[in-house]
Formats: C-alpha cells, sequence, structure tokens
C-alpha cells in the first residue's frame, strides 16, 4: 500500500511539475520575440496603421557602445483595423511568437476621436497578456521617427525611462493604460493623455470630450491641470519683477479640493498649497521675511491664474479633466444621466474657486 | 469507527472552515456586487456574511445535537429515506457543481493570465489532482496541510495587497451612497452565495474536534468566518479604491486584474503577479482538498465493510476524475459565468436556507419527544 501511495504521488509529482510549468507556453529565445512598444495612427479607408518595435536580438551589452541607436531596435508595420487582427498580422510577419507582456508604451496618433480611441482602449484591456501597467501617450510625430535616443542595457524605450523618472519632470503626466481605461469607463471625468510634439519632453495634455476630437492643453493650461490635481512634483519658476529675477525651484504642490452640489450645478473649492525654494535673487536685494512674502503672493497669483486658465479651457470644451464630477458621481450614481456609459457622461456645470498659498523654504547653505 | 478520523485541534478546525468558503471563487469576486449594488456593495457583503455566519451556526448546533460520526449517518439517523434519498444528494451535487464551475471558471482564468497555449483541461485536470492528493489522507493530516499553507497564502496575499495601496487613490469610491434600494440589495447578497457554498464542512467536522466546552464551536466558527469577512473587506477596498465602482463592475476578476497592475519597479521580476498565481492555485486546492475530504468521508463511512484504503483512494480520486470530465461539459466560460451567477447561487442560497433550519427544527423536535418519553 504504502509504496502504491509512494508510486501515485510520484506519477502525480511529475504530472504536476510538467502541467504547471507551462509546457505549452515555453518558446526558445530565438522562437519569441519581444514587443517594447506598439504605436497606433489612423490610415486611409478607415483602416489604422501600426507600429511594433522591438529590441534587435543581435545587440548584446557589449556591441552597446559601437552600433547606431537605431540599430539597437527594428520595427514591423501593419495595417489593420483592429487590435487583435493588428497583433496577429505583425506574428505573421516576424514569422515568430510575438510577446506582448512586456510592453512598455502604447502610442496613439492625436488624430483619433474619443470614440475610436475609447474601443482601441477597451480592446487593449480586454487582452489579458497586454500589461496594463503600461504607458500610453499621444505623439504627433510620425510612428517611424519614434524616438529611442536613450538606450541602456535591459532594452527599454525613451518613454518608459521618462516616465519611470518621477522626479526628473516638473509635472507628472505620466498615464498607465488602466487608469486610463479606468478614465474612459468611469462618468464624470475626461480622459487625459500626456502628448509629445516633436520635442523629447512631454509638457501638454490631451483631453478628450464625450465626443469628437481631443482637445490639446497647452504647457500653460497642462501646468494647472497638474496644480489642480496633485501632479506637480519639481517645478522651477523665475519671477522678473521690476527688473529683477528671482529664481525658484522645487516647487511641489498639494491641491484640496471640496465638492458640493449647488442649485446650479457642483460647486467646487479647491485650497493648493505650495511649497518653493528660493534660490536665487540679485545681490542688491537682501532676503527680508517681507520681502519673502511678497514673492509668495506673486507665486501664488501666477499659479492660480494657470490653474484658472484649465478650468477655463475644460469649461469652453465641455470637459473635466479633473474629475470632480467623478467624486460628486460616485457617492450619487443615480445622478448620471440615462446615456451608455462607456465615453464620459457630465452632470452639469462646474463652478470653481481657487485658492493657492505659496510657502518659501530655502535649501541652500548660504544667504 | 474507521481509521481515517483521529481529533484534530480547535485551530486546524479553523483554518478548515475558513478555507472552505470564501478560498473558492474569490478571484471572480466583487464584480457582481458592485454590479448590482455600486457603491453600496459593503452592505451586500455584510449581509451575505452575516446570513451565512448564522446559517453555519446551525450546522454546528445540529452537529451536536445529531453527535453522529458524519452527517450522513446522522441524517440518516434523522429521516432515514428522504435524508438518504433527497437531502444529502442534494447538498453534495449542489456543493460539487459549484465546485466544478468555480473550477472551471479558475482554469480559464490561468489560461486567460497566464498560460495561453496550455489546454484548460489540463490545468483544471492537475489543480483537482493535486486537491485529490491533499484529500485522500486522514483528517488530520489534511488538516495539518490547510493550517500549515492557508496562513502562508494569506501572509503572501496581504504583501500583494501592501504593494497595491500606491495605485489606491479613488477613496470617495468607497463612501456608501444615500440611494439604497432592496431589489440589488437581495441580488447583490445572492449573488455572491458561492463563495459561501461550504459543502457540509462545518457539520461533518465539528463533532471530530477535541473541545474543552461544546461552546468554543461557535466561537471558532465565528471567528473564521470574521476573518474570512475580512479579507473580503479588504479586497473589496483595494478594488474599488483603484478602480471605482463603473470599472469594477466591469472586469471578469477585478481582483486578478488589480493585482495586475501593480509595478514593482524595486523588484527583481516586474511581475508580483507570480505570487497571485501561488496563492490563487495553492488556495483552490485547498478549497477544493476540504470539501473533496468531507464528502468521500461522508461516502466513505456509510460503505460496506471491510472498507480498505484502495476504496478511499478511489473514492476520491473518482469524485477528481468526476470534476475534470465535467469541466469537458461546460461549454465556455460565460456559459459557467451565467449557471454561476443565475443558478446555482440563488439554488444553493435556497438550499442552504431550508434544508439547515429544517433539519435543526426537525433534530430539536426529536429530541424533544424523545425526553418527553
Amino acid at each position: 500500500m504504502r509504496r502504491s501511495r509512494r508510486a501515485l504521488g510520484g506519477v502525480l509529482a511529475a504530472m504536476l511539475a510538467l502541467g504547471l510549468s507551462g509546457c505549452w507556453d515555453q518558446f526558445s529565445l530565438d522562437q519569441r520575440q519581444t514587443a517594447l512598444a506598439i504605436s497606433a495612427k489612423p490610415g486611409p479607408r478607415g483602416t489604422i496603421q501600426w507600429r511594433a518595435y522591438f529590441p534587435n536580438p543581435t545587440v548584446n551589452v557589449s556591441s552597446l557602445s559601437q552600433i547606431s541607436s537605431h540599430d539597437q531596435f527594428f520595427q514591423y508595420h501593419v495595417e489593420a483595423s483592429t487590435l487583435a487582427a493588428a497583433l496577429q498580422a505583425i506574428q505573421d510577419k516576424l514569422a515568430n511568437d510575438l510577446y506582448t507582456e512586456q510592453l512598455q508604451v502604447f502610442i496613439v496618433s492625436p488624430r483619433f476621436s474619443t470614440q475610436q480611441l475609447a474601443s482601441l482602449i477597451g480592446a487593449y484591456n480586454r487582452q489579458a497578456m497586454l500589461p496594463k501597467s503600461a504607458y500610453v501617450l499621444a505623439s504627433a510625430t510620425p510612428a517611424s521617427a519614434f524616438p529611442i535616443k536613450i538606450q541602456q542595457p535591459p532594452p527599454t524605450v525613451f518613454f518608459d525611462n521618462y516616465f519611470n523618472c518621477r522626479t526628473c519632470h516638473p509635472l507628472y503626466l505620466a498615464m498607465r493604460a488602466w487608469r486610463f481605461w479606468d478614465r474612459l469607463v468611469t462618468p464624470g471625468v475626461s480622459p487625459v493623455l500626456p502628448y509629445s510634439t516633436s520635442a523629447l519632453t512631454v509638457r501638454r495634455l490631451l483631453v478628450y470630450p464625450p465626443q469628437g476630437l481631443p482637445v490639446i492643453f497647452g504647457p500653460k493650461a497642462s501646468e494647472g491641470w497638474a496644480l489642480l490635481t496633485n501632479h506637480v512634483v519639481n517645478e522651477s519658476l523665475t519671477l522678473n519683477t521690476q527688473g529683477d529675477l528671482i529664481g525658484l525651484d522645487h516647487i511641489r504642490s498639494h491641491a484640496m479640493t471640496q465638492v458640493v452640489s449647488g442649485r446650479d450645478g457642483l460647486r467646487v473649492n479647491v485650497r493648493i498649497q505650495v511649497r518653493a525654494c528660493l534660490n536665487q535673487w540679485p545681490p542688491s536685494r537682501i532676503p527680508t521675511l517681507a520681502g519673502n512674502q511678497a514673492i509668495a503672493r506673486k507665486v501664488s497669483f501666477y499659479l492660480a491664474t494657470l490653474a484658472n486658465r484649465a478650468i477655463a479651457q475644460a469649461e469652453q470644451s465641455h470637459t473635466d479633466p479633473f474629475g470632480w464630477q467623478r467624486s460628486y458621481l460616485f457617492r450619487h450614481p443615480r445622478m448620471l444621466p440615462p446615456t451608455r456609459v462607456g465615453i464620459n457622461a457630465h452632470l452639469s456645470p462646474v463652478q470653481a474657486k481657487v485658492t493657492v498659498t505659496t510657502q518659501m523654504t530655502s535649501q541652500g547653505v548660504s544667504e | 469507527m474507521n481509521q481515517i478520523v483521529e481529533p484534530i485541534s480547535r485551530w486546524q478546525y479553523f483554518w478548515m472552515v475558513a478555507i472552505s468558503t470564501v478560498a473558492g471563487g474569490i478571484y471572480l469576486w466583487p464584480q457582481y456586487l458592485v454590479q448590482h449594488m455600486g457603491p453600496n456593495g459593503v452592505f451586500a457583503l455584510l449581509t451575505s456574511v452575516g446570513l451565512a455566519t448564522a446559517l453555519l451556526m446551525l450546522q454546528v448546533a445540529l452537529a451536536h445535537r445529531l453527535n453522529q460520526a458524519t452527517v450522513l449517518s446522522g441524517i440518516r439517523r434523522l429521516l432515514p429515506v428522504l435524508g438518504i434519498g433527497l437531502i444529502f444528494p442534494i447538498s453534495a451535487i449542489t456543493c460539487l457543481f459549484t465546485d466544478l464551475l468555480l473550477l472551471v471558471l479558475y482554469g480559464q482564468m490561468m489560461h486567460n493570465f497566464f498560460y495561453p497555449l496550455t489546454p484548460i483541461v489540463v490545468i483544471d485536470g492537475l489543480i483537482a489532482a493535486s486537491a485529490g492528493w491533499v484529500a485522500f489522507r486522514t483528517l488530520s493530516a489534511v488538516a495539518r496541510s490547510v493550517q500549515f499553507w492557508f496562513p502562508i497564502i494569506l501572509l503572501l496575499t496581504l504583501v500583494v495587497v501592501t504593494f497595491s495601496i500606491p495605485n489606491m487613490t479613488h477613496l470617495a469610491a468607497l463612501l456608501p451612497s444615500s440611494d439604497f434600494t432592496l431589489r440589488p440589495w437581495v441580488q447583490g447578497t445572492i449573488s455572491t452565495w458561492f463563495l459561501f457554498s461550504n459543502g457540509s464542512v462545518v457539520i461533518t467536522l465539528t463533532p471530530h474536534v477535541r473541545w474543552t466546552h461544546p461552546r468554543q464551536a461557535y466561537t471558532t466558527v465565528a471567528a473564521a468566518m470574521a476573518m474570512q469577512a475580512s479579507v473580503l473587506l479588504i479586497f473589496y477596498v483595494v478594488c474599488l479604491a483603484t478602480l471605482g465602482a463603473p470599472a469594477v463592475s466591469r472586469l471578469w476578476w477585478p481582483v486578478i486584474y488589480v493585482f495586475s497592475l501593480i509595478s514593482a519597479q524595486a523588484f527583481f521580476f516586474k511581475g508580483i503577479g507570480v505570487f497571485v498565481l501561488i496563492t490563487w492555485t495553492s488556495a483552490i486546492v485547498l478549497y477544493l482538498a476540504v470539501h473533496l475530504f468531507c464528502l468521500s468521508f461522508n461516502l466513505f463511512d456509510q460503505m460496506a465493510e471491510p472498507a480498505t484504503m484502495l476504496t478511499r483512494v478511489s473514492l476520491v480520486f473518482g469524485l477528481v476524475a468526476a470534476l475534470t470530465l465535467g469541466t469537458l461539459f461546460v461549454p465556455s466560460e460565460l456559459m459557467a459565468r451565467a449557471l454561476v451567477f443565475h443558478w446555482v447561487n440563488p439554488l444553493s442560497f435556497s438550499w442552504a436556507a431550508i434544508s439547515d433550519p429544517g433539519l435543526w427544527l426537525i433534530a430539536r423536535y426529536r429530541r424533544a419527544r424523545m425526553v418527553a418519553r
């Protein structure tokens, strides 16, 4: 009996090891290509042009310094109307298994309307093998000029490095695929994407209205958005007062939002607390407490202008990129208009009041 | 008495009761809860836990009254024809069917997220076989396995939960809403009953625990349910605070999805998903093992003498084979979902709500009559 039990155990253990190790899903490295980035832009006749970027398998760590950055990756281009068809077509062209679980960025064209993008991101989210923590961004540059400039031994694409650095940028505008999908299906908030123009910095935002093409928020409105939604991480500012240049850095902000329902829509009260370091001022001007307070008031005024600019632009485009209505609708789901949820539905106009208070600090070692 | 039962300790009983309830289907949860209740899901959650605890209390009371080695022999003594012909088969089949559907859905989940090219029946079969491998041993061996693994599973889950704290940004989504209506509340309560299909574990095991006082059984069961309720509550908070109710109600595997979002840069590997894979697979294996053990123990006890080890092994692996083959007959995952949420849940809930109090009342009545005589 004991022997048969052991034999049974051995057979079971072998079966478990074989089965759960995923023999069926095992591919050797030369049979599989890892896509690191996928981009999509509208093509002719309602199709979509897709591009997938792969690290060049012939590059190894020691050869990295000798080859140009463009040889480190290779790309495939296909035309298909859906994401699934595109992945299939890429795999077909590769003649290899397409491995997408390491995807780092999904780049979309700003020429997609909200509905088109919602359907695309919905498909992306449905695919279990596409990582939901990949970054999504909009880029106006043609997909062939996709910038791959910083290259490190584990193959990474530029925007993955860019967004992974949480303190390098003044505003943290990164949007992960799941957050973007969440915004698309949650009523009361407009989906927002970081928008990269030709330069390798992201200072603009695309805000998606319930229908139609996205609205571009310029650098100032984007900064206003970041102030109102706690995305200012390391901003710097130069003030020009009566010909004197005053430099401020390490600017961080914290916004506290209060949303109440009024008779004529939602009333939003945002109090933004800003901390800024005074790092440069003209030698003729000795820093005093009163002088510091005057600078702080100027900073507050300037930042409040930026926040109000973002609010005005949102109002103009009938969007709510700040998610104020969302936080209200979470508690009052019955208030939803009877439209199909999925494309963000809006409640009512919002009246927002912004108060900015700035606190000056110093991190230097001398006066 | 047969040789497969020697009394277990109170805490082993605690872990076995705990794993026999929530662990099997938690990965499907809380989509339906949120779909019906929206931000008020927590009320339905508390109601269903409360109801489940109350029914388990009745089972403990019944077990104390019957005072038989197995529930089957107890029912046979209580209602000789109806018990063997109707009550026990219905309970057993409901439980096995729920387990089968949960296994199918689990296999589908593994297939979707981790093993896209592995045939689902292989995944299902291996999980069922591992459960059988644990279940054919003696009660104390099963209890030891559960007592060892379940705390580890909970700890690993807690680690994964901690990693998802940075993603929890919608705390407003946790606040209950002012519009509370009755119908969605009832639907939300019943549609999550698959979590609490206990498979007669409590009633079967209660007589085989070394109690210092019979009242301890009630407190232990209540503690096990309280622990599982807190696990459910934690998952509810994580899901809702990460995604908000509208997004959660669209996801088929909300908990798995939420954990797949973790991107810990500091870790050597990118996906914490590995932890989820390990914890959930071991949880469902132990869940099935405890159910299989109790069912086979009840059947084995009634078998004609001499009941050998071989009979028991073939009984357990017969059930395993039935489960594995059963998965082949569920045509699709959508069908399995529809069956779980629209048929099995209401049926198993109604059956539990009728049979547990019914049996308890009959046992009480019989006892009163016997005392009167």
